[in-house]
C-alpha cells in the first residue's frame, strides 16, 4: 500500500486541525475501519519518530473489567496519558485501537462525539459500509412491502381521498383531487415535523426561493412572483389562482423530491400523515360552515392559510428534513417531470443540521449557578461556515478528498446564486419596490 | 460470556501499520428466529367511556380459579374457601381476592380539592407508605381489614392473593398464612448449539441537558455495527442478534410543560422539545439498521401513557422505518427469539411498586411480580392503564424464559427457579442515560452481562487531582 | 366556544333521557299488561335486569349487556344461555343491548 495515506492525515490534523476519528477517516478515504485504525497508528508511529510536532492521541481499550466484585466488560475511550494508567486497572484487554489524532489536547470527549456526528451524518444511508459486521437483512424495503406492513402493523387507516370530498364540499369543484390533500399533508408535517421554519417566515421564503431553480425556471418565477401577493391578500379573493400555482408547484417539486429520494427516503410518513389528514380537513371544514360571522376564526383560517401557503415547498430544502408527499400525488405525478434537470442537481444540500456542544450557565432551583454542556442541534446553511472549508479543500492536492470537496464547491456556488435570488424576493416589500 | 469469548487475542493487532491489499475482515451478522407475541398488548378500540371496576372485576375472575387451585395444594384439598360475605366469625378458611392498601400518602386529588383551604403543599416523595397504611381484601361485593401474619408495607394495592386465617370479633382477618399464584408453567428452551446475544438497553435518554452519554451512546453503536476493537470484537459482536431497547429513548426534559400551560398562541410557532431528540434517535436507529432492533415505548417516549404503551409510530423514523430490521414494539413486550421468551416492560410498574411498597430493588419486585403472576398490580391505582374489561392482559399466561424490567438504577440479574421447574431470567436493565450501561445476554446459557462504556471528560481531571489533595 | 356549547348539550340530553327511559321502565307494567308482544317485552326486559343485577358476574357499567356475558362465559362462570339467545335476537334494540345503568352518565 502505498503511504500517500500519511500525507492526508497530516493534512488533515496539521493544516486544517482537525480532529480525525478512525469513523471519520474510514469514511472520508473509503476504507475499512480496521485499515484506518491501522493508519491512524502508522501516522502517529511515524510522527513521533519524526518528533516533529505535538500530537495527541485517544485510544479505544476494550475489556474486561471489575469493579465491587462484579466483572463487566468496559469499552472506554482514553486519552494517551491516561493509557497505562487505565491499562492497569483492567483485569483483562481484549481490544485495543487508536480512536483519534489531533493536534490538541481535548479536555473532554465532546468533540470527539461532534467528529463522529457529523461524518455520520453526511453519510447516513451507508454509514456502516466500512465496518466489519454485514447484515443480510438490512435492505431497505420497497414501498409496496412498506406499505403492507404498515397496514399490518396499523391496521387499515382511513381512505383519506373519500373523507375529503365527503368532508370538504366547497373545493372539490376547482380543484383537482390530488391537490387539495397535499396541501392539508403538507400543511400539517410542516407545521410539526420541520422545526426550522419556526422562528422566520423569512427564512421560510428564501427556502421557497432555493428549492425553485430545481423545478423548471420558466414555471417557478411566476409562481414565486404571486407568492407575497396573495400572501398579502390572503383570503377567499384569491383562492384560485393560488391553489393553481401551488398545485403546479407542488407538482414539480413533489416529482422532484420523489426522484431523488425514491430509493433512500421512503414514503414511510405517507400512510401517517394520510391517517392524520381527514382531521385536519374537518376542522377546517366546520370552520368554514359553521363559524364563516366568527371574525376570529376567519382571521384563523387566512392564517392557516399563509402559514399553509409559504410553508408548502420547504419539503425540497434539504436532505436530512423529512420529506412529506403524498401517495396520491406519488401515483399522479409520476410521469410528469422532466428528469433532466432534476438530475443535474442530485445533492441540494443548502441547509443542515447538526449537533453543538453548548455550554449554558443558568441559576438552578437551589440557587447554584449551573454550568451544563449540552448538545444542541442548529440549522445552519453551508454559506454559512462550510464554503471556507470547502475552498480551503478544494485547493487540497490530495485525490482521495477531491471527489467530496468537489461536491461541497458546486454545492456552494448553486447557494450562492439561490440567496441572491432569494433575497429579492424575501419580502413582501421587495416585491412592492420591483413595480 | 461475551469477555471471555472475546479474550482470544492479546487485542493489539490493530496497533501497527496497514498490510497492503488487507481489505479488513467482513463478518455476517448472525440472525435468529423472531416471533413478536406483544399482539396481546395491542388497543384496537379505544374507549374511555368505562370505568376501571372492569379490570378489577376481570383480575379477580381470571385469578380465582388458579389461586383456589394453589390454596389447594398449599393448606390441603380440604380446605374451606369463603367468599367475604359467607364469612363466619372465628371459622378458619381461605379468602381469595384483591388486596387495597390504604395510604394516608399517597396522592389524591379529590384529597387536594377537598383541602384547598390549609394550603399545604405535600413535599414530592420517593416513598408513598407510612405506618398508618392499613390492608384491606377486597372481593367482589366486601372487604375486611387484614391484620396478622402479612408483610404490610410489601404488600401493594391490585394484587390478589389467597389469604387462611379466621375472622376475629373486632371484625378484622387475622391472616395466618398467605399464598400467591406463583408462576405459570413454561416450555421448555430449546438448547442452542452456538452462543447468541441479544442486547438489552434503555433509558438513552437523547435531548436531555447532558452531553456527555452522548458518546458512550455512539461507542455502542459502533460496538454493535462492528466498528470498534479489532477483528476478534468484531466477529463476537456480529454474533450480538438482536438489540432490544427498553424504553425512554426520550429524556425526561423533551416534556414540555409549558406546551399544556401556555395559551396556545404563545405557544404557536415553538417546537416541541422531542422533534430533534426524534430526529437523533431516527439516525441512530439508521446506523442501527444491520442489527435487528425492537424499540419499546417508555415513560417519555411520544406515544399514549397509558399501559400497555402502544408501538411508537413509524412516521417518526422516515429514515429507519424503511428497513426491515426495525421492529417497533409495545411496552410490554413480548416475543419469542430463537425459542426464548422474553418479557418485559420499560420499568414503569417496577417503579410504581417501588414508590408504593417498602421494596427498593429493581430484582427483588421483579421477582414479586412473578410471583403475583401479575405485571403491573398497581395498575390502575396509580399507574395509568387502559380501562380493560374482558381481561387483564397483565396477568401471565405463560411463564417467560426472560423477565426484564427497564430503567433501573443499575444492572442486575438473577436466575429464579420456579416451583414446577420454571427456570427464568430476572435482568433489570440499567437507565442508559445515567450509568453508561447496557447488558448482553447470552441465549444460549441465559447468562447477562453488563457492557460500559466510558468516555473522559474534564471532570476526570478535576476528581483525580482532588483525590490526590485530599 | 363551539365544543363547549356541544358539550353542555350533551349532557342535558343525557339526563333528559335518562329520566325518561326511568318512566318508561316503571310505568308500562301496570297500563298495558293485555297485549300480548309487550307483555314478553316487558318480561324479557325483566330478566336481562335480572342479569344485570347478578354480582357474580362483575359490574355492568359502560360495556353491553352481551360483553358482560361473553366475559363472564370467558372466565368459566357459567351465565345462563337464554340470555345469550335473547341478546343475539333483539341486539339492534338498545334497551336490550345496554344494561339498567346505561343511561346514567359515569
Amino acid at each position: 500500500m502505498d503511504e500517500l495515506y500519511l500525507d492526508n492525515i497530516d493534512e488533515f490534523v496539521n493544516d486544517h486541525n482537525k480532529i480525525v476519528t478512525y469513523k471519520w477517516l474510514s469514511l472520508t478515504l473509503g476504507v475499512h475501519v480496521n485499515t484506518a485504525k491501522q493508519m491512524l497508528y502508522h501516522y502517529l508511529d511515524h510522527k513521533r519518530k519524526e518528533s516533529s510536532a505535538q500530537l495527541h492521541a485517544t485510544y479505544l481499550v476494550s475489556g474486561k473489567f471489575v469493579h465491587n466484585g462484579q466483572t463487566s466488560y468496559k469499552v472506554s475511550v482514553v486519552r494517551e496519558d491516561q493509557l497505562e494508567d487505565f491499562k492497569s486497572k483492567m483485569s483483562l484487554i481484549v481490544s485495543i485501537h487508536v480512536y483519534s489524532v489531533q493536534k490538541a489536547l481535548l479536555k473532554d470527549s465532546g468533540p470527539l462525539y461532534s467528529v463522529d456526528y457529523d461524518a455520520v451524518k453526511d453519510n447516513l444511508k451507508n454509514c456502516s459500509r466500512y465496518s466489519a459486521i454485514r447484515c443480510a437483512n438490512a435492505v431497505p424495503m420497497s414501498s409496496l412491502e412498506l406499505q403492507q406492513v404498515r397496514e399490518k402493523q396499523w391496521g387499515p387507516t382511513p381512505e383519506p381521498e373519500n373523507q375529503k370530498s365527503a368532508t370538504n364540499g366547497d373545493t372539490s369543484q376547482m380543484s383537482k383531487p390530488s391537490s387539495k390533500p397535499q396541501k392539508g399533508i403538507m400543511g400539517m408535517f410542516t407545521n410539526k415535523a420541520t422545526p426550522k421554519n419556526q422562528d422566520s417566515s423569512k427564512g421560510v421564503t428564501s427556502e421557497q426561493k432555493e428549492d425553485t431553480p430545481v423545478v423548471d425556471a420558466a414555471k417557478s418565477k411566476p409562481a414565486g412572483k404571486s407568492n407575497p401577493m396573495i400572501n398579502f391578500f390572503g383570503s377567499q379573493t384569491a383562492k384560485k389562482p393560488d391553489k393553481k400555482v401551488k398545485e403546479e408547484e407542488a407538482a414539480q417539486s413533489s416529482s422532484a423530491s420523489e426522484q431523488r429520494h425514491q430509493s433512500s427516503q421512503p414514503e414511510a410518513k405517507h400512510e401517517a400523515v394520510a391517517a392524520e389528514l381527514p382531521k385536519d380537513t374537518k376542522r377546517d371544514c366546520r370552520s368554514k360552515t359553521k363559524r364563516i360571522k366568527d371574525s376570529d376564526s376567519e382571521e384563523e383560517k387566512v392564517e392557516k392559510k399563509k402559514m399553509r401557503r409559504i410553508k408548502k415547498p420547504e419539503p425540497d430544502s434539504s436532505d436530512e428534513d423529512v420529506l412529506p408527499d403524498s401517495p396520491q400525488q406519488m401515483e399522479t405525478r409520476e410521469p410528469s417531470p422532466s428528469p433532466k434537470k432534476e438530475q443535474s442537481h442530485p445533492e441540494m444540500k443548502t441547509r443542515k443540521r447538526r449537533q453543538v456542544l453548548k455550554s449554558r450557565t443558568f441559576v438552578d432551583d437551589e440557587g447554584c449557578i449551573v454550568t451544563e454542556k449540552v448538545y444542541e442541534s442548529e440549522s445552519y446553511s453551508e454559506t454559512e461556515d462550510d464554503v471556507p472549508a470547502s475552498k480551503h479543500t478544494a485547493k487540497d492536492p490530495n485525490p482521495a478528498k477531491l471527489p467530496a470537496s468537489n461536491r461541497e464547491d458546486k454545492k456552494s456556488q448553486k447557494k450562492a446564486s439561490n440567496t441572491n435570488k432569494g433575497s429579492k424576493q424575501a419580502s413582501i416589500m421587495g416585491f412592492f419596490q420591483k413595480k | 460470556m461475551f469477555s471471555d469469548l472475546n479474550a482470544q487475542k492479546d487485542g493489539s493487532s490493530l496497533l501497527c501499520c496497514p498490510t497492503s491489499d488487507d481489505q479488513g475482515p467482513i463478518f455476517e451478522r448472525a440472525s435468529l428466529s423472531y416471533i413478536p407475541l406483544f399482539e396481546r398488548y395491542r388497543v384496537g378500540e379505544r374507549s374511555f367511556s368505562r370505568q376501571y371496576a372492569h379490570i378489577y372485576a376481570a383480575r379477580l375472575m381470571q385469578m380465582r380459579p388458579l389461586l383456589a387451585e394453589r390454596a389447594q395444594q398449599k393448606w390441603g384439598p380440604e380446605v374451606l374457601i369463603r367468599k367475604l360475605c359467607e364469612l363466619q366469625t372465628g371459622e378458619q378458611c381461605c379468602i381469595v381476592g384483591t388486596l387495597f392498601k390504604r395510604m394516608d400518602l399517597q396522592p389524591s386529588i379529590l384529597k387536594e380539592i377537598s383541602e384547598e383551604h390549609n394550603l399545604l403543599p405535600q413535599p414530592a416523595r420517593a416513598k408513598y407508605i407510612s405506618e398508618a397504611d392499613e390492608l384491606i381484601l377486597e372481593d367482589e361485593l366486601q372487604r375486611i381489614k387484614l391484620q396478622g401474619k402479612i408483610d404490610r408495607d410489601k404488600c401493594v394495592t391490585g394484587s390478589v392473593i389467597a389469604i387462611y386465617g379466621a375472622e376475629r370479633n373486632d371484625g378484622k382477618f387475622t391472616v395466618e398464612d398467605l399464598c400467591t399464584a406463583d408462576l405459570p408453567l413454561q416450555t421448555a428452551r430449546p438448547t442452542l448449539s452456538s452462543d447468541r446475544f441479544v442486547l438489552l438497553a434503555s433509558g438513552l435518554g437523547l435531548g436531555s441537558s447532558h452531553a456527555d452519554s452522548m458518546l458512550s451512546l455512539q461507542l455502542l453503536v459502533d460496538m454493535v455495527t462492528g466498528q470498534l476493537g479489532d477483528q476478534g470484537e468484531q466477529s463476537r459482536s456480529a454474533t450480538i442478534s438482536r438489540v432490544l431497547l427498553a424504553g425512554n429513548l426520550l429524556s425526561q426534559c423533551t416534556q414540555d410543560k409549558d406546551a399544556s400551560t401556555k395559551a396556545k398562541y404563545l405557544t404557536k410557532k415553538t417546537q416541541a422539545g422531542s422533534v430533534d431528540a426524534i430526529r437523533l434517535l431516527d439516525e441512530l436507529l439508521l446506523q442501527l439498521s444491520s442489527v435487528p432492533v425492537d424499540v419499546m415505548p417508555g415513560q417519555y417516549d411520544p406515544t399514549n401513557y397509558t399501559l400497555p404503551q402502544q408501538p411508537l409510530h413509524s412516521c417518526m423514523f422516515p429514515l429507519s422505518s424503511v428497513y426491515p430490521t426495525l421492529q417497533l414494539a409495545s411496552n410490554p413486550y413480548q416475543a419469542n427469539i430463537d425459542g426464548v421468551r422474553f418479557l418485559g416492560t420499560s420499568g414503569q410498574n417496577v417503579c410504581d411498586i417501588q414508590r408504593y411498597s417498602s421494596m427498593d430493588s429493581h430484582l427483588q419486585i421483579l421477582e414479586e411480580t412473578l410471583r403475583l403472576r401479575h405485571l403491573a398490580p398497581t395498575t390502575p391505582d396509580t399507574l395509568g392503564c387502559y380501562p380493560f374489561y374482558q381481561k387483564d392482559p397483565f396477568i401471565l399466561e405463560e411463564c417467560p424464559h426472560v423477565y426484564f424490567s427497564g430503567n433501573a438504577p443499575t444492572f442486575e440479574s438473577k436466575l429464579f427457579k420456579g416451583a414446577d421447574g420454571q427456570e427464568v431470567l430476572l435482568v433489570t436493565v440499567p437507565e442508559f442515560s445515567s450509568t453508561q450501561t447496557v447488558c448482553l445476554l447470552n441465549l444460549r446459557t441465559l447468562e447477562c452481562e453488563p457492557i460500559s462504556f466510558a468516555a473522559f471528560s474534564a471532570n476526570d481531571d478535576e476528581e483525580s487531582e482532588m483525590n490526590i489533595s485530599h | 366556544m363551539t365544543t363547549k356549547r356541544g358539550l353542555i348539550t350533551d349532557s342535558f340530553k343525557v339526563v333528559k333521557r335518562a329520566k325518561r327511559g326511568g318512566k318508561r321502565e316503571k310505568a308500562p307494567p301496570s297500563p298495558l299488561p293485555q297485549k300480548d308482544a309487550e307483555t314478553v317485552r316487558e318480561e324479557d326486559l325483566q330478566q336481562l335486569i335480572q342479569f344485570d343485577l347478578d354480582w357474580r358476574f362483575g359490574p355492568c357499567t359502560g360495556i353491553s349487556r352481551l360483553q358482560r356475558w361473553e366475559r363472564a362465559k370467558h372466565h368459566g362462570l357459567n351465565p345462563p344461555e337464554e340470555i345469550r339467545d335473547l341478546l343475539l335476537q333483539t341486539h339492534a334494540d338498545p334497551k336490550y343491548k345496554l344494561s339498567l345503568w346505561s343511561e346514567y352518565p359515569l
